[in-house]
């Protein structure tokens, strides 16, 4: 029987007669050019697709002889190790007591950013990062805050937090930890101002002023070790009326330092009105107030007044000459 | 296609008589954008036909390689323009008796009487180039879309345009050696109406005559649509042929004389009026009547457009073609070429004018084939396409299903 389709077949077209599928035969040199260029896309992406299929292959060897090693690559391995590495002065047992890390936990059960914000809250330590190094260490990296001053303010219990209180340069109050006593010993007290607590009770407010005072004692500790060891007390009071920073020494109850003027150049003033000042014969008054913060070759220096011996009651009064000689003396030194 | 899909970038190639013509355009979603454009003078090319491969091809490479240099982008497929000689044409019609439910006319009865009118025998050693089906018949009355219209008798006719498949293979084959796919094969008539004419001119009537050098390609388009399509083989180097026999001069001279004094309507008045051949009064300079090259100019104009009339045939009345006659290509460009297609044609004539936005040097004339060319390639491209899905399981499922209801 003869299949006759139902739609009939009709006349070869140029498709039918004409097959395209022979290789190209370039004659000339553009033809030439463009099949070596062609050649050359094919054949990079054949050596693409084979690698793609290499790799692939091995992978799939890989999962398929040792699944655990594609599947589960740190299987949660218990904590081992914490590597610390800081600026300043915590040690590792201190990273670890405040973590309080269950040592059974494994690496990837950790919450890291809850580990964190533990190390941030003793304020010591300004930015901390925390990484999981495979299999079993948890690398923590620190950076400190270094302080400034000491402060004398109540903590949060109400007590007095005495020497344990610290000022950062960029204002922040905290208690440090595990500073060499020397250290702290040569640390200035700040006065002047109280610092004020956060509203949420925890902590106190930055303090105003502290970047110009850790610049103060940078300069005088580089330039002049043995005055800025004498540095006892470091008074902010007028700090923000008028910019000027007040200091008491053994020997000068008051020492004003302008903001706006070069620290090192007030520093080497008062080193040389010092020297000046100790080459006096024993006995003369002692020095009340050095005031750096007037600017110019003219620096004021004001003295304690002798005692005044005790006068007859007949001199209950004193002459207007008495109460002039009894006013604190005043000279300027030109260094 | 979306948005983010890479557009294709396609050629439309013609090897014409007298130069190569490359546009590149790029294909993003439903839109076109002309992007690069390369012309180098044609060898090994006589009347439309490659007579000199290597040649040809060596031409048609560097106009690709230079398209390709301006759009900045390779192409991946190329539309071929067909031209020659060789190409021919014949009318076929078939009827069958519709067989739809209830007397209507289904999609299988549409498919069934297209592929009937399709399926004439080619003499040996031709191939199909295009199927030009006109407007279906039902009942003897004209029926655009006879889908579900009642009726007995539906016929349609097809256009046959077939070729040399030796001919066709050799421009196939000349850009299968630069590594580039033919995807649509073009009649050159076709693609340069499918750019000058608007779709109510088509509707209208319209009759578009391509001048080239070595061949004259036409189109003629009636009730919307191209019914017949064909080559003649006379074009502007005949002209230039017919000057330097008559006048007794170079080829070379000709095609100057050609180019700045010929005409295809004779307007001199006396043959005191003369030109001079080389204008510097040098030796082998002489003296010709202006009237001697407009009569030889406008006799070879006539007899070309003649040759295309008497290839229309019965077909062609001036009055089925209500929007005239449009003229394009490189041989366009002689004066009076409207008033002697007026003339031959009995219907007005002008020259045609791209009906796109295109910069002003693809709107010379010479240009139209190419850039009809791409348009035509696409809408080609995309139908071919529209059918090959059709013919998937579903619609093999639908035509059975019809088939089996009309038993």
């Amino acid at each position: 029987m003869n299949h006759v389709p139902l739609i009939p077949q009709t006349a070869p077209t140029w498709r039918d007669t004409i097959p395209q599928d022979a290789p190209p035969r370039p004659r000339n040199r553009v033809a030439r050019r463009r099949l070596a260029l062609a050649s050359v896309r094919h054949w990079v992406a054949v050596g693409a697709a084979t690698a793609c299929l290499l790799f692939g292959y091995i992978g799939w060897r890989a999962w398929r002889d040792n699944p655990a090693v594609l599947a589960a690559p740190a299987s949660s391995a218990p904590l081992r190790e914490i590597a610390l590495r800081t600026d300043g002065v915590l040690t590792r047992a201190w990273v670890e007591q405040t973590l309080k890390i269950d040592r059974r936990a494994g690496l990837m059960d950790l919450d890291l950013a809850a580990l964190r914000d533990r190390l941030l809250q003793s304020g010591q330590v300004r930015t901390a990062v925390l990484a999981r190094r495979f299999p079993d260490v948890l690398a923590v990296i620190i950076e400190e805050r270094s302080p400034v001053l000491r402060v004398h303010a109540r903590t949060e219990s109400g007590a007095a937090g005495g020497d344990r209180l610290f000022v950062a340069r960029d204002g922040f109050v905290f208690t440090g930890e595990l500073y060499p006593a020397h250290l702290v010993e040569n640390l200035p007290l700040l006065a002047g101002v109280t610092p004020a607590r956060n509203p949420t009770g925890r902590g106190f407010a930055p303090v105003e002023g502290l970047e110009s005072v850790a610049s103060l004692l940078g300069t005088a500790r580089s330039s002049a070790p043995a005055l800025a060891k004498e540095f006892e007390v470091v008074s902010l009071a007028r700090y923000a009326r008028d910019g000027v920073i007040l200091v008491r020494t053994p020997e000068v109850a008051e020492i004003a330092f302008g903001t706006r003027d070069d620290f090192y150049l007030q520093i080497a003033r008062l080193d040389y009105i010092l020297e000046q000042l100790r080459a006096r014969p024993t006995g003369a008054a002692p020095v009340r107030s050095i005031d750096l913060s007037v600017g110019g070759r003219q620096v004021p220096v004001a003295f304690d007044v002798p005692p005044v011996p005790a006068k007859p009651a007949t001199a209950a009064r004193p002459s207007a000459r008495t109460a002039e000689a009894a006013r604190p003396p005043k000279i300027f030194f030109h260094p | 296609m979306s948005a983010f899909s890479k557009p294709r970038i396609v050629g439309a190639v013609e090897i014409g008589t007298t130069k190569v013509t490359v546009l590149v355009g790029e294909v993003a979603g439903s839109r076109l954008n002309l992007i690069g454009f390369g012309e180098f003078p044609s060898r090994g090319v006589v009347k439309g036909v490659v007579v000199d491969s290597k040649a040809a091809g060596e031409a048609t490479h560097r106009a690709i390689d230079a398209a390709e240099k301006t759009a900045g982008a390779r192409l991946q497929q190329v539309f071929l323009a067909q031209s020659g000689a060789h190409i021919d044409g014949f009318y076929h019609e078939a009827t069958v008796n519709v067989g739809g439910l209830e007397g209507r006319v289904s999609a299988f009865d549409i498919e069934n009487v297209y592929g009937l009118a399709k399926q004439k025998a080619l003499p040996p050693g031709r191939c199909i180039v295009h199927f030009l089906r006109r407007p279906f018949y039902l009942d003897g009355t004209l029926s655009p879309s006879p889908e579900d219209i009642r009726g007995d008798r539906l016929s349609v006719g097809v256009w046959h345009v077939h070729g040399d498949q030796h001919r066709i293979a050799d421009g196939v084959h000349i850009i299968r050696n630069f590594n580039l796919p033919v995807t649509e094969l073009v009649l050159s008539g076709l693609a340069a109406g499918n750019i000058l004419t608007t779709p109510e001119e088509r509707q209208h009537g319209v009759l578009v005559i391509d001048l080239g050098g070595g061949t004259t390609d036409f189109a003629y388009y009636r009730h919307g649509r191209a019914c017949l399509a064909g080559v003649a083989p006379v074009g502007g180097s005949h002209l230039t042929n017919d000057l330097a026999l008559g006048l007794r001069i170079t080829e070379g001279q000709a095609e100057k004389m050609k180019l700045l004094h010929a005409r295809a309507t004779v307007t001199a008045k006396d043959r005191v009026d003369s030109v001079w051949l080389n204008g510097d009064m040098g030796i082998g300079d002489r003296r010709f009547p202006r009237m001697t090259i407009e009569q030889i100019a406008a006799a070879r104009t006539r007899e070309t457009l003649e040759v295309v009339r008497k290839k229309l045939g019965a077909l062609y009345t001036p009055g089925e073609t209500l929007a005239g006659v449009v003229l394009t290509g490189g041989a366009s460009a002689l004066p009076g070429i409207e008033d002697a297609a007026s003339r031959v044609f009995e219907v007005p004539a002008r020259l045609g004018t791209p009906r796109v936005e295109v910069i002003e040097k693809l709107r010379h004339p010479s240009c139209s084939t190419a850039l009809g060319l791409l348009h035509q390639g696409l809408s080609q491209q995309h139908d071919n396409n529209a059918t090959r899905a059709q013919a998937g399981f579903g619609s093999k499922l639908k035509n059975f299903l019809d088939r089996l209801a009309t038993v």
